[in-house]
């Protein structure tokens, strides 16, 4: 099959990922501009596009280094007159918020469509936080797909939506519908040869001061009043009638009542209420959650006597149907909250369970049987955390910090030193066995709260973490800050050089991307913070750990600010690019291969390997006689070595073997002892 | 409405959770059912539990599969298949490697894990769950020449309890896996497919 993504036009279908029909409903639309700051579950939306802009004509895609730049992007090209998508995570918009707080006064030009992934749950986030309350100021509609194919066809229609009302939209997925796949069926693009810029001045809506801003706000609340109107017509709201369609069936003394949901908990509902073989029942299913239409709720609320809302976080939709009930004087009672949490997801087991017990029909009663099972078996099995990959750098970088301000392998919450955390990959030091961190809340918070604390607590030495693309991101101001004010402070920027967590993408520091080819524009990172005016700069490997630790324990000892630069790129990249780089260069091939063995003779399970450095490649076995032993997984490890520089009794030894001599002649054996008194099995023709 | 399945697929990041989940899906497109999956990402590379849930029939709502409702479990490792009992009912086949990944504690290694045998016993006896079927695709996938295999094994296992037939299973395969272990995968698949015949 062609690419499916670029080439699809009406009439085919194909499994495809709910960020992906996100991108290709763009595609569609002819989008022309496309921006991002990568951040989990959206990232794919932008990927997609990014990863096939060869093949797309007058395509523009930009990771920007924060979501404020991000979504202004989106704006001059709207302005310009190309269609624009513009694409974050939940908190994204806290940074963003700035810009969308001022596109109701301005509006748009071409469509803009903010594609926003939350993430109830929180399995790849901070926080749970609905984005959706941001439109009772930002003014910004909502649209809100349900599936895979409403994902493609909402955000197309949003970008019409956003031109006819002069709004940027937001389509709202969480992470059940971005990483979700589903059957979708394609549409025909706009012709892309018609995708051209050009800005005109707008002085009346783009000048915002003084009564030029009060102008605007009433403007664009009359545009909400328009699109309210739309909303009660739209066909992207919806009533279902769960018997024949026909209102008969409400008729006499039946007690009537109905549910209002949205998005991929209205598929749950669905699912949930043919579980329990509801009948007698209507649904609003809303897909644009703002604003919504009097008009439409007051129609749907009339002829019923009890509603209940279905939905995630605090109660968005509850929030706005209970005010427009008010206005209309509804006597029946609407519930939501009251059924279901504001915290945690909301699984098909939980819809279930609230509808039972709403329609008074008896809980499946299994549930209990599942739960019991559940509990009876799985309470004796530990959570498997999330780690470090094999080889990552931040493994080096985080044994270090330990080792160095002496707080390995404990959680204690006694500690002198403070290990200042904030957000990307290495946050995974937050976990067990590691227990790094002090504190997680947003980007940048690690210096941020660390100079506050630096001059609250005197007594506590302070180390703040901060990963590369979140140090460009928005760190720079917190840096100088900490330099305009002399905090006394360890800053360690742990640069890999991507933004690794979201799927790699650039970021200012990547010199060399992944074809080898070498970046022009890439930041020296030294020169940078050498301009600020920092003195104290030193830059390590941080799989060199004993030196690394050693850097740390010094720096801790001098006053003021320091930083120190823990550079090496990630191991995922690095391999990536070896790989592509064997297979186009056969040379490579000769070069000698390496084993790290762990000699379960000489090992004594002092656990410096396993469960301080605790790399995944060094595992647990047990011997028929029930022993247990330590051993390198070959297949796992990728030789980065640092196991074989931590073991404190030469027990893992390094074996250095070349192999077309290996295949081609007698190999001679030759042991080497080195200074360390570590064996060194070198296999030599 | 019968003839909707549910397929929950579990294991640990790196082990082919997601492209097992990819290769079932495609194969029910294939044979034009509505499919839908939902997959956790974030920690799929970095050791931590990863989990699929995938529906296919005439007409999917959500790919969410609720407790105690699942068809089939295809579980990469034992301790996995542990923590998605709950959505194992009576006739639920549970399809699962007989081991299963040590799994670190938080401070110390002490953790004594319960063996795989008193595991299996459990789900069978305790929980009378009898449809479990406990393969040690490791060693097979040795035999056969390549550990990468090794969930293409149960893939293979699973495969006789939908509705999918054989060929379809097999060309969305060779599709799916690198060109060079095409015939080792159609190998392992086939094995699985008529191992408990």
């Amino acid at each position: 099959m062609a690419n499916l993504f670029v080439e699809g036009k009406y009439g085919d279908k194909g499994i495809i990922l709910g960020n992906e029909a996100i991108a290709r409903g763009a595609l569609e639309a002819g989008v022309g501009y496309a921006s991002m700051y990568p951040g989990t579950p959206a990232s794919e939306i932008i990927i997609t596009l990014d990863k096939n802009k060869k093949y797309i004509k007058n395509i523009y895609t930009e990771f920007s280094l924060n979501e404020h730049i991000s979504l202004h992007g989106a704006i001059g090209a709207s302005w310009s007159g190309i269609r624009s998508l513009c694409a974050m995570k939940n908190v994204g918009l806290n940074v963003a918020s700035e810009p969308a707080h001022f596109l109701a006064y301005t509006g748009v030009k071409a469509g803009l469509v903010l594609a926003i992934g939350s993430d109830p749950g929180a399995p790849s986030s901070s926080n749970e936080q609905d984005d959706r309350w941001y439109s009772l100021h930002t003014y910004m509609p909502i649209l809100e797909p349900s599936n895979i194919q409403e994902a493609k066809d909402f955000t197309k229609k949003a970008f019409e939506i956003s031109e006819q009302f002069s709004f940027g939209i937001i389509l709202m997925a969480p992470s059940r519908l971005c990483h979700n796949a589903g059957i979708l069926h394609f549409g025909d693009c706009l012709d892309r040869d018609l995708i051209s810029g050009n800005f005109k001045r707008d002085p009346e809506n783009y000048l915002n001061l003084f009564n030029l801003a009060v102008k605007n706000h009433k403007k664009y609340l009359e545009r909400n009043e328009l699109l309210k109107k739309y909303a009660n017509t739209s066909e992207l709201n919806i009533i279902i009638d769960a018997e024949t369609g026909s209102r008969n069936h409400y008729r006499g003394n039946n007690h009537r009542i109905g549910f209002i949901s949205s998005g991929v908990i209205y598929a749950h509902l669905i699912e949930a209420l043919n579980f329990i073989n509801a009948d007698n029942y209507k649904i609003l299913k809303l897909g644009i959650t703002f604003p919504l239409s009097e008009e439409l709720i007051k129609r749907f609320l009339n002829d019923l006597d009890e509603v209940v809302i279905v939905e995630e976080a605090e109660g968005f939709l509850e929030f706005q149907i209970k005010k427009i009930a008010f206005e209309i004087g509804y006597r029946g009672k609407i519930h939501g909250k009251n059924i279901f949490n504001a915290y945690g997801e909301l699984t098909v087991d939980d819809v279930i369970k609230g509808a039972a017990n709403f329609l008074k029909k008896p809980p499946p009663e299994y549930f209990d049987t599942a739960v019991k099972n559940l509990e009876m078996i799985s309470d004796k099995i530990p959570q498997r955390m999330g780690t470090f990959c094999v080889g990552c750098p931040h493994r080096g970088s985080i044994y270090s910090i330990l080792k160095a301000s002496g707080y390995s392998n404990t959680d204690s919450k006694d500690r002198d030193v403070i290990i200042a955390g904030d957000i990307g990959c290495y946050t995974l030091g937050l976990l067990p066995p590691y227990n790094a961190m002090d504190w997680l809340t947003c980007m940048n918070s690690g210096l941020s709260i660390g100079q506050a604390i630096s001059i609250a607590d005197k007594s506590k030495k302070i180390i703040a973490l901060v990963g590369d693309s979140t140090f460009y991101h928005s760190g720079i101001p917190v840096l100088m800050n900490a330099v305009q004010n002399n905090s006394n402070i360890l800053y360690i920027i742990l640069d890999n050089s991507w933004t690794a967590m979201t799927g790699h993408q650039k970021t200012p520091s990547t010199k060399i991307d992944i074809d080898g080819i070498s970046n022009p524009n890439a930041i020296n990172l030294k020169d940078l913070l050498k301009s600020l005016g920092i003195s104290y700069i030193k830059t390590i490997d941080p799989n060199n750990v004993k030196r690394f630790s050693v850097l740390i324990k010094e720096a801790l000892k001098e006053k003021g600010l320091k930083v120190i630069i823990a550079k090496r790129e990630c191991i995922l990249q690095e391999e990536r690019r070896n790989k592509i780089n064997k297979i186009k260069n056969v040379k490579l091939n000769n070069k000698p291969e390496i084993i790290y063995e762990l000699q379960k003779e000489r090992c004594v399970k002092c656990n410096e390997c396993f469960v301080e450095l605790a790399c995944p490649a060094i595992q647990l076995k047990k011997e028929d006689d029930n022993k247990e032993f330590y051993f390198i997984d070959t297949i796992a490890c990728v030789k980065c070595g640092v196991c074989y520089e931590v073991c404190p009794n030469g027990a893992i030894r390094k074996v250095e073997f070349n192999l077309h001599s290996l295949i081609n002649s007698e190999p001679q054996v030759n042991l080497l002892n080195n200074k360390e008194n570590k064996t060194e099995l070198k296999i030599i023709t | 409405m019968e003839t909707n399945q549910s397929i929950l697929i579990c294991g640990i990041g790196g082990q082919g959770v997601v492209l097992s989940g990819k290769i079932i899906s495609l194969s029910a497109f294939y044979e034009n059912y509505d499919v839908k999956t939902s997959e956790v990402h974030g920690m799929s590379q970095r050791g931590g539990s990863v989990s699929t849930h995938l529906r296919y029939g005439e007409k999917i709502f959500t790919p969410l599969i609720s407790m105690h409702s699942a068809d089939i479990i295809l579980s990469f490792d034992l301790y996995e298949t542990i923590r998605y009992i709950g959505y194992a009912k009576k006739e639920t086949k549970i399809i699962t490697a007989s081991e299963g990944k040590y799994i670190r504690g938080s401070s110390s290694n002490q953790i004594k894990l319960p063996s795989p045998k008193s595991i299996i016993d459990k789900i069978k006896i305790d929980l009378n769950l009898k449809n479990l079927f406990a393969i040690d695709i490791e060693k097979i996938a040795l035999e056969l020449g390549n550990i990468k295999v090794a969930n293409t094994i149960l893939i293979g296992v699973s495969s006789q309890f939908t509705y999918i037939k054989e060929h379809t299973w097999l060309s969305i395969l060779k599709e799916n896996v690198p060109a060079k272990t095409t015939d080792i995968n159609e190998k392992a698949f086939l094995l699985g497919r008529k191992m408990l015949n």
